[in-house]
């Protein structure tokens, strides 16, 4: 063979004898095109635990395509009912549904896309009826919410348990994904701004009560969803597999379909942000679940010799006094379960003035109910307070956990 | 620090409008926004934030131009917040 200095002639037929180079045969197993990429591990998915928050035109969406890599466990949270107008843009549900629960549902059609994965269904909402010791076990959370409250309160969640989130919005041809890491650059309420504040407090009544809204529809389509929970969850299987990959903390895309424009952008930490507290790590795990514990046992169950109170996290309504013929009726419901409407005196149709709890303590008519009955999760972790304020520890209750059911879960 | 009035672009993100304006530096992001909604009616239905294409940020409503790195010649984008998810209850 001729050669000239040191350069060796490639030669193509000798190339193709000699290097000991065996191609895999194409197989037919369920996940090999995705596992060709370099960077995918399909076990690291298969062991993920993700909740999606709203089973609308976003979680239909966003289900759909965790199920299809998947992604092992699911968790899915919803408290509303399926209506005809949702059919457009909710790939999961179909015409005989109307009516249905979209939690369950979406979760059940999910299942069915892929055998291998287990898809949970919560009906209700995110803010109180996922316990925080549940969502602690989540790697991340996806949201396809329609209000900046239920954002409020899931961020507020997620930074308690610890746990990353991306918050997808949608318009009529535009999208966001934003990804929030506790600890790391902006949450959701960093940039909360008059506007924001404004929209939030229209939910409410002067009292702090449910105001009954009508809700806004926002014009968006099936098209629109689509490519916005694909963005996201792409953003969610980077993280899966290394969170220094796709979007940093605190980082915004947004996307233009027409156009197309795309940016990505770094949101404005507020050092002063009202949410930013410790994540609430549970020092004590009770057996026992909320219809079987009440606040006074979990405070004795805790410990602590100055136990005073137990937190539930969330305003707890206890009663409604009426100031025109004096009867006062108890009440033990969570405050954004309470309606405004509610204030008038069924005696006198006075407006009745409303308790609102924090803790309870001793001194609530609740303190020995059973916390399930206040509308407390399964494996809520609760606020132990010591009676002088100085402490407390966090303890989480159990019950049913939606990573592990007995059975499934309504 | 304060350098006195300044060149801007100031656009949509969807580039439908579009304006050179001379504003002064110690002018706050949320006034030249207000001034932005204004101009272009945009619409009163959705909540708009600034950014700061050069510095690929988003800015602070209550800080100034000046404050919030923007300098003569930058573009700043009006951008629309997307919060739709959930399809809309009956």
């Amino acid at each position: 063979m001729a050669t000239r200095g040191n350069v060796i002639p490639f030669d193509r037929r000798r190339t193709r004898r000699q290097i000991p180079v065996v191609w895999r045969d194409a197989a037919d197993g369920r996940y090999d095109r995705q596992s060709l990429i370099a960077w995918w591990d399909q076990e690291r998915l298969r062991a993920a635990r993700v909740v999606v928050v709203g089973a609308g035109a976003l979680g239909n969406e966003l289900l759909k395509l965790l199920a299809l890599t998947g992604v092992g466990s699911l968790v899915v949270v919803d408290f509303d009912s399926i209506a005809r107008s949702n059919l457009s843009r909710t790939v999961l549900f179909r015409d005989d549904d109307v009516g249905m629960p979209k939690a369950l549902v979406a979760a059940e059609r999910a299942g069915a896309i892929n055998p291998d994965v287990r898809v949970v269904p919560v009906e209700g909402d995110v803010g109180r009826d996922l316990g925080l010791g549940a969502l602690r076990q989540a790697d991340v959370v996806l949201a396809g919410l329609d209000s900046v409250n239920a954002r409020f309160h899931l961020n507020r969640r997620c930074l308690l348990a610890g746990v990353p989130w991306l918050n997808v919005g949608i318009s009529e041809t535009q999208f966001q994904v934003t990804r929030y890491v506790p600890g790391s650059g902006s949450c959701y309420e960093c940039t909360f701004s008059e506007a924001t504040l404004r929209r939030f407090r229209e939910r409410y009544s002067c009292t702090g009560l449910m105001r009954r809204t009508p809700d806004r529809a926002q014009p968006t389509t099936a098209v629109t969803a689509s490519i916005a929970a694909g963005f996201a969850v792409h953003d969610a299987l980077r993280l899966l597999h290394d969170p220094s990959t796709g979007l940093a903390p605190g980082h915004r895309l947004t996307c233009l379909l027409d156009g197309p424009h795309q940016t990505v952008d770094e949101l404005p930490r507020n050092e002063a942000c009202a949410a930013h507290e410790p994540a609430a790590v549970p020092s004590l795990r009770l057996d026992r679940g909320p219809a079987e514990l009440s606040a006074a046992e979990v405070a004795r169950a805790s410990g602590r010799r100055g136990a005073g109170a137990v937190a539930l996290g969330w305003d707890l309504v206890e009663a409604f006094r009426c100031p025109g013929c004096g009867r006062e009726a108890l009440v033990g419901r969570p405050k954004a379960t309470v309606y405004e409407d509610e204030l008038r005196c069924p005696a006198c149709g006075a407006e009745r003035q409303v308790d609102i709890a924090m803790e309870l303590g001793p001194w609530s008519p609740f303190w020995d109910r059973p916390l399930a009955q206040l509308g407390v999760a399964d494996r809520e972790i609760l606020r132990v307070v010591d009676a002088d304020g100085a402490g407390g520890a966090w303890v989480e209750i159990g019950g049913d956990d939606p990573w592990h059911p007995r059975g499934g879960r309504r | 620090m304060s350098t006195g009035t300044m060149a801007l672009q100031v656009r949509t993100a969807n580039r439908d409008r579009k304006a050179e304006i001379e504003v002064d530096d110690t002018v706050q992001v949320g006034e030249l926004l207000d001034a932005a909604r204004s101009n272009w009616a945009l619409s009163p239905d959705y909540e708009y934030i600034v950014r700061c294409e050069r510095l690929q940020r988003q800015l602070r409503p209550t800080d100034s131009l000046a404050a919030a790195g923007v300098v003569a010649g930058d573009v700043i984008e009006i951008q629309q917040i997307s919060d739709a998810g959930s399809a809309p209850r009956r």
